[in-house]
């Protein structure tokens, strides 16, 4: 990540709060996200002024949590990764790696962003298994309809 | 007109307008407003055998082909596909979520899944234990996060048919079945799906693994995801969530009967 201060995409995010999580919907990737907790503290406070020691503090005082600072930076690192940060560059490490430098594997408090994609109406609705007579590739579960049978 | 959507249907015949009548969603009724939001017409492929000449049945939905086969089943079956999704994915006050839905003491257990995971199979099984069919195709939710009945026919595969057989329709009265009527908030959701030799040990999951659940299941999620989001906060603010893979119907529905009873 660069050296500025972490700061929150305000465009093209459409975000619902719930008690103890966070709803992201990313408008121009169709993803949805769902931040806990811990995401959610260091999310709220990527204002483009709150520092990482800030935000560690916060979530020392808000989650006891421990070695907050990594933990901050997991966060950030996730929030980069799923493109809801501004003009950050997501470091290339996965989640795994930060959690053995944490030495905190399993541990449910830590900040954790899971993602969706959410689908093209046509993949959420129920569609014809193979066999089936059809007529368009639409009411295919494979997306293929050859000779009014589906593929 | 239904749910909000204006439909117009067109076709060279009253029988061709009478056949894909009764092929529309349920709450379709007739109105006088002027303009449509889709114009099906249907072309019916005329009587008899002719020698070298294919009678085929052609349907469109505005001036794009959407069917076109001479079995006039076929070509029904795709106009009801078709104007189903038309109008679950631009209804404007309601968000169609592709799930299974039963009422049990004046709330509703919804179960979002993909085709073929099972939700009809798991609705007609809690059926069986005594809840109210709201619906095995959709969960239709408003802006205050009430569902209401999609009242379409149960359609249950015959167990042991091949996956190409379509499923037959009953109507729930024939089987002894109560219909719900009115809208209910949203008690419990199931997010599960059948494994072979699987018991039913469901993990507690937060609001917000819920609200993701039905969103990966809602066909206006990318039209209008702000609607959608909405409705959904709504529909979970009272309701448990409940994520797990289930063996069989009978057994899973009578487990998710007894949670649902735990206050």
């Amino acid at each position: 990540m660069s050296d500025r201060l972490p700061k929150a995409r305000i465009d093209g995010l459409h975000i619902e709060d719930l008690p103890g999580e966070l709803i992201v919907y990313d408008l121009g990737r169709h993803r949805a996200h769902r931040l806990n907790q811990a995401a959610k503290l260091v999310f709220q406070r990527c204002d483009g002024t709150t520092t990482r020691e800030q935000m560690a503090r916060v979530l020392e005082h808000e989650l006891g949590a421990i070695q907050a600072e990594a933990q901050v930076d997991l966060a950030l690192a996730a929030l980069a990764r799923k493109h809801m940060l501004d003009g950050a560059t997501p470091r290339r490490e996965s989640r795994r790696l930060w959690l053995r430098r944490l030495g905190l594997a399993g541990t449910a408090a830590l900040p954790l962003v899971a993602t969706i994609g959410v689908p093209r109406p046509a993949h959420a609705v129920t569609c014809l298994a193979t066999g089936a007579a059809c007529s368009s590739n639409a009411q295919c579960c494979s997306g293929l309809c050859i000779l009014n049978l589906c593929l | 007109m239904a749910y909000g959507v204006r439909l117009g249907l067109r076709g060279q015949a009253a029988a061709a307008l009478r056949l894909l009548r009764g092929h529309l969603p349920p709450n379709a009724r007739p109105t006088g407003v002027r303009g449509v939001d889709r114009l099906y017409s249907l072309v019916l492929g005329g009587d008899g055998p002719r020698p070298g000449v294919r009678r085929l049945h052609i349907l469109y939905a505005d001036h794009v082909r959407i069917a076109r086969s001479e079995d006039l089943d076929i070509v029904l079956s795709a106009f009801e596909s078709e104007v189903e999704v038309f109008v679950a994915v631009h209804a404007p006050a309601r968000v169609f979520v592709h799930a299974g839905v039963v009422g049990w003491r004046g709330r509703a257990i919804v179960m979002p899944g993909r085709s073929f995971s099972g939700k009809s199979t798991l609705v007609r099984a809690l059926l069986n234990a005594g809840a109210t069919y709201y619906s095995d195709e959709y969960a239709v939710i408003d802006v205050r996060g009430f569902v209401h009945p999609y009242d379409r026919p149960l359609s249950l595969r015959t167990p042991g048919a091949a996956p190409g057989v379509r499923p037959y329709r009953h109507d729930p009265e024939s089987l002894g079945v109560r219909r719900g009527r009115k809208a209910l908030p949203m008690g419990l959701i199931v997010s599960t799906r059948f494994r072979e030799g699987t018991r039913f040990r469901p993990r507690p999951a937060s609001a917000g693994e819920g609200v993701l659940a039905l969103l990966a299941n809602t066909l206006s999620a990318r039209m209008r995801p702000g609607v959608a989001m909405v409705a959904l906060r709504e529909a979970v603010a009272g309701a448990r969530v409940l994520k797990g893979p289930r063996g069989e119907a009978a057994e899973t529905a009578q487990q998710i009967l007894s949670i649902a009873n735990c206050p």
